[in-house]
């Protein structure tokens, strides 16, 4: 498998006719404080198949890690490769929608993706604290 | 004359399968990245180009996909390079 598309979104989701809708797609996470808590989210991975895997099923692993290579969520499922059609190469594609993820601290956090244990991409997520706004003086 | 680390970039390009995880560290470090033990995973971390990073398993054996992505990284550093001498 080959990774097309990987990234966080607010919102993403696979309709009946097999189209892909993102929202909101996203590389920055603020907070005023820490731990940080995401409340929703959605990864959305797009792989291609390449001749032979075609029908197989294969294992699938999101890994969450922070800037020191902890790793801090660990998501595996799996999926059917579809079979290739009129010439056509197919495409599998993964929603995952994760709720309160927790950012212990301010920092770069990867998501790496694998098939099979074999790395396939990472996406970088920057988690940056803000300041608190100062109360208005009147 | 190429490198030691030119010599293997050129090697992994032709060939990502049946590497171990010295050979990508060999990399890595030939071409300036360094590597931090992380808690589950090591870090790879170019000090000046710090959008040049990624993480690396702690197995012996390594998946193909970590070369591919390693020659790409190294390729990206090559451009990087490249563009801040000129």
């Amino acid at each position: 498998m080959k990774q097309l598309l990987f990234l966080a979104a607010d919102y993403a989701n696979i309709t009946g006719d097999g189209k892909l809708n993102v929202m909101g797609i996203f590389n920055d996470i603020n907070s005023f404080e820490f731990p940080a808590r995401q409340p929703s989210m959605h990864l959305v991975a797009k792989l291609g198949a390449e001749l032979g895997e075609y029908g197989q099923t294969r294992k699938f692993a999101v890994k969450l890690l922070d800037e020191d290579g902890n790793q801090i969520m660990d998501i595996s499922g799996q999926f059917q490769v579809p079979k290739g059609e009129k010439g056509r190469k197919p495409e599998v594609n993964i929603v995952l929608a994760l709720k309160d993820v927790v950012f212990p601290k301010p920092g770069i956090y990867q998501f790496v993706i694998l098939v099979d244990q074999d790395y396939k991409g990472e996406l970088s997520l920057y988690v940056n604290q803000i300041d608190t706004p100062k109360p208005v003086e009147e | 004359m190429p490198s030691k680390a030119e010599k293997l970039l050129e090697q992994m390009r032709n060939s990502k399968s049946n590497w171990k995880r010295g050979d990508l560290d060999k990399l890595y470090e030939g071409f300036g990245f360094i590597i931090s033990h992380g808690g589950s995973h090591d870090i790879v971390k170019h000090p000046n180009f710090p959008q040049l990073r990624t993480t690396l398993p702690r197995h012996r054996e390594l998946a193909k996909g970590y070369v591919e992505f390693a020659v790409k990284l190294i390729d990206q550093l090559l451009e990087l390079q490249k563009g801040s001498e000129g």
